[in-house]
């Protein structure tokens, strides 16, 4: 389990599970395609602003996520 | 009746426009379409109506555009139709939805569009297949240049449409126990399966008053113990969306474009990023004032043209006046800054086309964190630098109602089209073509206008958020849409409907407040004989009206002639303008010296002999106009958005109190310091 802010840059990521701690954040990354079994690549990461840009193929989402309720991810490298 | 229904971004009101000829706001990025749209699509003498959904990823997060979009589906009429669209290369999230539609029953057909980009970027699917797995027929088109518009007409107006297959399943044990279930209780009608389906995932979903009180316990206590929640439900639709695409797409998309990740790592660059935008908005206020002097010049000079026709072929008299000096002079002040408005729609237009607007939001998310909004506000402030009205509209897009109300309540305060008029008059009276530079000293104080609106509404923002909007920050997630080159056409055929607009509602606010007004500043009459005179200004009903409300006003420095512009401004911002034009005009006999507004206001003096308008008096009206809330229209929309007449009057005293105390103080300051 990692946060999805450690993914390095660049590196396709497969998901096998993804858990947050608010239902509403959980819903709406779901929707937009964060599940199991997707591929994402994180493209940019702003730490000072707690900001990221993950690409999943051709949709590319910014995020950021409310304090203190981080996105842990499980997954390997593809 | 047809629904298009689809994720947010994705073609549906270009596809719309298409199908009904009508004109309706597009945009490269999400929330465009926040309101229901209808039209009429006709096809070999036969017309169906059809209406546009805002668009949705899902139905889960209860944003008030996915209640609508919910809604209108769940009390649709037998007879309806839905004709789902997809952009094609989004796929997987397209299908996502498009399954949970499915799970309404409604029969459908879907609609793939980016036929071109998909092209361009590998992409190509065997819709064929698709449409026998899902049951329902696909379409390939481009909505920009629609492909097979022929075809997809033909199939619609030959019932095409089929009522889609349920082809996911739970994952594990909970697919027995829903099977068991849905035999068990009957569930068979598509509409029944949803709503157990929404029952199934949440227990205290509303969706379970539709089961009787023993029903809803005993089907409560036999899914206990059991995960049906939503992610569950999403992760098995998913696997099968990979199973089907799997078997249908035909070649896998290439990798992201590179020079879209590299133009992203300048315009999202913390320190770039900001550069590039507050540059483009600098560049934007001074291309307003140099690319719109000449146009202002001919329309300027044509409503002189039909002045002094009027004068030369009417007989002196009421009439004569009304026509030249009330209706032309009034409305046609105000018409001469439609080139300025249609530069600025211009701008916006090609910035919401690029997709660099939702760019934006992104950007400034961690400067209106600070403040305590989202980067999601940031498009509807933004915005609200053509119209307040649909950026309050746009605000349904925000998923926090605290964050939703705070952006309501201070969108206002940016610089709106309506306000240019007045900061054009008044900047251009007060300080008359200067530059610093190359710079135009007019487009840095409009400029300055634009930045101070949004500070403000930053400042009063975190007021709110403070004491009574309070909640925890909330979470941003958006969808960074695809660069695209704006199309001219749609650029310009917005920029027309929004000048349209605003001549037309606008316009009309000031025809009536200008011959009204005319009729104040010339009368009582003086006639004696047969010779129509007019009143003097200073004997007028007009004065007698300014005179009044001058106690409250004259501590911000303004005259009777101020004061009463202010008020008639409260019917419409632009009214301002002309009610300045008529009363200067009224208030000199000759005509041709009056003929220039901006001079006549130059050497308008104060009873001292010091010149009325001062930067000091500028100061302090930009500042009331900046911050005033003057726009019935912007109080009408606020009040059915927030579904309260309180906050709606909640707006109007916090910023008409707030506009009164800084133009107050700014005055009274700057007297005070020798400057007045």
């Amino acid at each position: 389990m990692k946060n999805l802010t450690e993914i390095p840059l660049g590196k396709k990521f497969l998901i096998k599970t993804l858990t947050i701690q608010n239902p509403k954040e959980l819903g709406a990354l779901l929707e937009y395609g964060l599940l199991p079994g997707r591929e994402i690549l994180l493209q940019a990461r702003y730490p000072s602003a707690d900001k990221l840009i993950v690409r999943l193929d051709e949709l590319v989402l910014g995020m950021r996520f409310s304090t203190g309720k981080q996105v842990m991810v499980e997954g390997e490298f593809s | 009746m047809l629904y298009l229904v689809g994720n947010p971004n994705c073609g549906k009101t270009t596809l719309f426009n298409q199908f009904t000829g009508l004109r309706q706001k597009t945009g490269n990025f999400a929330g465009v379409t926040i309101e229901k749209k209808f039209g009429k699509l006709k096809f070999e003498g036969k017309t169906i109506q059809i209406l546009d959904l805002p668009g949705t990823t899902g139905f889960a997060s209860g944003s008030p555009e996915q209640i609508i979009t919910l809604q209108t589906l769940l009390e649709r009429q037998e007879e309806d139709r839905a004709i789902f669209v997809m952009d094609g290369t989004m796929l997987e999230r397209g299908l996502l939805f498009l399954l949970q539609v499915i799970e309404l029953g409604i029969p459908s057909i879907a609609i793939v569009t980016m036929a071109d980009v998909m092209n361009k970027k590998g992409i190509s699917v065997n819709l064929e297949k698709l449409g026998e797995k899902l049951k329902i027929p696909f379409f390939l088109t481009n909505a920009k240049n629609p492909d097979n518009l022929e075809k997809i007409l033909s199939a619609i107006f030959a019932d095409s449409f089929r009522v889609g297959d349920r082809i996911w399943t739970y994952a594990g044990r909970e697919e027995a126990l829903y099977r068991k279930l849905v035999e068990d209780y009957n569930i068979n009608s598509p509409q029944s399966s949803f709503v157990f389906g929404q029952c199934l995932q949440k227990s205290d979903s509303d969706f379970w008053d539709y089961f009787p009180k023993e029903t809803k316990i005993d089907l409560q206590n036999k899914i206990a113990g059991y995960n049906f929640g939503y992610e569950k439900e999403l992760i098995g639709k998913s696997l099968s969306i990979k199973q089907l695409l799997s078997s249908v797409l035909i070649f896998s998309p290439k990798n992201q474009t590179s020079w879209e990740a590299r133009l992203d790592s300048i315009l999202l660059h913390p320190i770039y990023g900001f550069v590039a935008f507050f540059s483009l908005m600098g560049l934007l206020f001074q291309t307003l004032f140099n690319w719109a002097e000449l146009p202002m010049q001919w329309i300027e000079n044509g409503i002189g043209f039909l002045q002094l026709f009027v004068r030369i072929n009417l007989p002196n008299g009421p009439l004569q006046e009304l026509l030249s000096d009330g209706i032309l002079g009034g409305v046609g002040t105000v018409v001469a800054f439609v080139p300025q408005i249609a530069i600025l729609f211009f701008f916006l237009g090609l910035l919401e086309e690029s997709g660099y607007l939702a760019r934006v939001s992104f950007l400034m998310d961690k400067t209106m964190g600070r403040f305590g909004i989202s980067g999601k506000s940031f498009i509807p402030l933004l915005s609200s630098a053509a119209c307040a009205v649909p950026a309050i509209l746009s605000t349904r897009t925000i998923e926090s109602r605290e964050d939703r109300l705070t952006t309501i309540l201070v969108s206002p305060f940016v610089m709106c089209s309506a306000r240019y008029p007045v900061y054009i008059l008044v900047v251009g009276t007060v300080f008359p073509g200067s530059f610093f530079g190359i710079f135009n000293l007019q487009g840095i104080v409009l400029f300055f206008m634009f930045v101070l609106g949004i500070l403000v509404s930053l400042l009063f923002a975190l007021l709110f958020r403070r004491t009574v909007l309070r909640s925890d920050s909330s979470y941003f997630l958006l969808e960074l849409p695809k660069y695209l080159v704006p199309k001219l056409s749609h650029v310009l055929s917005s920029v027309w409907m929004k000048v349209k607009n605003f001549l037309v509602s606008a316009g009309q606010i000031i025809l009536y407040v200008s011959v009204v007004l005319w009729f104040l500043s010339n009368f009582p009459n003086k006639s004696e004989g047969k010779e129509w005179v007019k009143s003097e200004l200073k004997d007028s009903y007009a004065r007698e009206i300014g005179n009044a409300i001058l106690p409250l006003m004259e501590p911000l420095g303004f005259d009777w002639k101020i004061s009463l512009s202010l008020l008639t401004s409260f019917a419409a911002r632009e009214v301002m303008v002309s009610t300045l034009a008529i009363l200067y005009t009224s208030g000199n006999d000759d005509s041709e010296e009056s003929e220039n507004l901006r001079s006549a206001m130059r050497v308008d003096r104060r009873a001292d002999g010091s010149p009325l308008w001062s930067p000091l008096l500028a100061l302090s009206l930009l500042s009331f106009f900046a911050f005033a809330s003057q726009c019935m229209s912007t109080l009408a929309v606020v009040k059915k958005e927030t579904g309260s007449g309180l906050w709606a009057f909640f707006q109007f005293a916090y910023m008409t109190s707030f506009a009164y105390l800084t133009s107050f103080a700014i005055y009274q300051i700057g007297k005070a310091l020798g400057f007045g």
